[in-house]
């Protein structure tokens, strides 16, 4: 009874909160469905660009999809080797 | 279908296309005809959740839906363990025409093939009554939520098996 009481008072959490908090990650999740052909383009042409200014190790390039609840985001991790000379840069192209 | 459309729009002032379930062809087929769209959701994750993905669909059509809550139960409502119609258009953000309550003389209506509008005493078929209101024109009818019956005895005995 007392429990019962202090539970009143201090409130658990409602089933509805996690049914929105469950709600809103489903629905971000739905908003970025993206394929993976679509995310080894993407990583290409990254690499592609980098490579016109800096040498980069190809094999050791990741690229990551993060979500959480308020906001997701896109990061690319690459060890950068040497820059390029900008007389190069042309050179390369 | 659309072909089909054209034709009734000549002989009725509302046509009802009843969409299947889903984003699959008979989806397709029952918009490619439509002006309006009302998409109809009950208070469940994943009810909800594939409502959102048919907004997003109507609105690659450029058609404006506008959402129904269904089968709301104002008691669980209350209690926090069911998502209140606020939270639904919250998470989906686009304008209500209609809340809905559970009922079971919808059930028994369709049994017996009576109108529930028709039956004052049916909460649904009153919330049906208002919401064609709102779309014969008269779209400013303010939405009605549905409310949990209090009874003092009802009170009483909620609260006590609240705290066993």
């Amino acid at each position: 009874m007392i429990e019962g009481l202090f539970k009143k008072l201090f409130g658990k959490e409602k089933s509805k909160e996690a049914a929105k908090k469950r709600l809103k990650l489903a629905l971000v999740y739905d908003k970025l469905e993206v394929s993976d052909e679509l995310i080894s383009k993407l990583q290409q042409d990254i690499v592609d660009v980098i490579s016109k200014y800096f040498i980069v190790d190809k094999e050791a390039i990741k690229l990551d999809i993060k979500r959480s609840d308020n906001y997701s985001s896109l990061t690319l991790n690459t060890p950068i080797l040497s820059a390029r000379r900008s007389h190069k840069v042309h050179d390369w192209q | 279908m659309k072909n089909f459309c054209m034709l009734l729009r000549k002989e009725f002032d509302f046509v009802l296309l009843d969409c299947p379930a889903g984003i699959e062809r008979g989806f397709e087929n029952s918009v490619v005809g439509a002006d309006q769209a009302i998409v109809i959701c009950t208070p469940e994750v994943s009810s909800v959740r594939d409502a959102d993905r048919v907004i997003g669909l109507l609105y690659a059509k450029s058609v404006q839906p506008k959402l129904l809550v269904n089968r709301i139960v104002p008691e669980m409502v209350e209690k926090g363990d069911m998502l209140s119609h606020e939270d639904v258009v919250d998470v989906l953000s686009i304008d209500l025409i209609g809340l809905v309550p559970m009922d079971e003389k919808v059930i028994v209506s369709t049994n017996t093939g009576a109108h529930l509008i028709q039956n004052n005493k049916s909460k649904a078929g009153q919330a049906f009554k208002r919401i064609a209101m709102r779309l014969n024109g008269n779209a400013d009818l303010p939405i009605e939520v549905p409310q949990a019956k209090k009874g003092f005895w009802k009170k009483f005995g909620f609260k006590l098996g609240r705290n066993k």
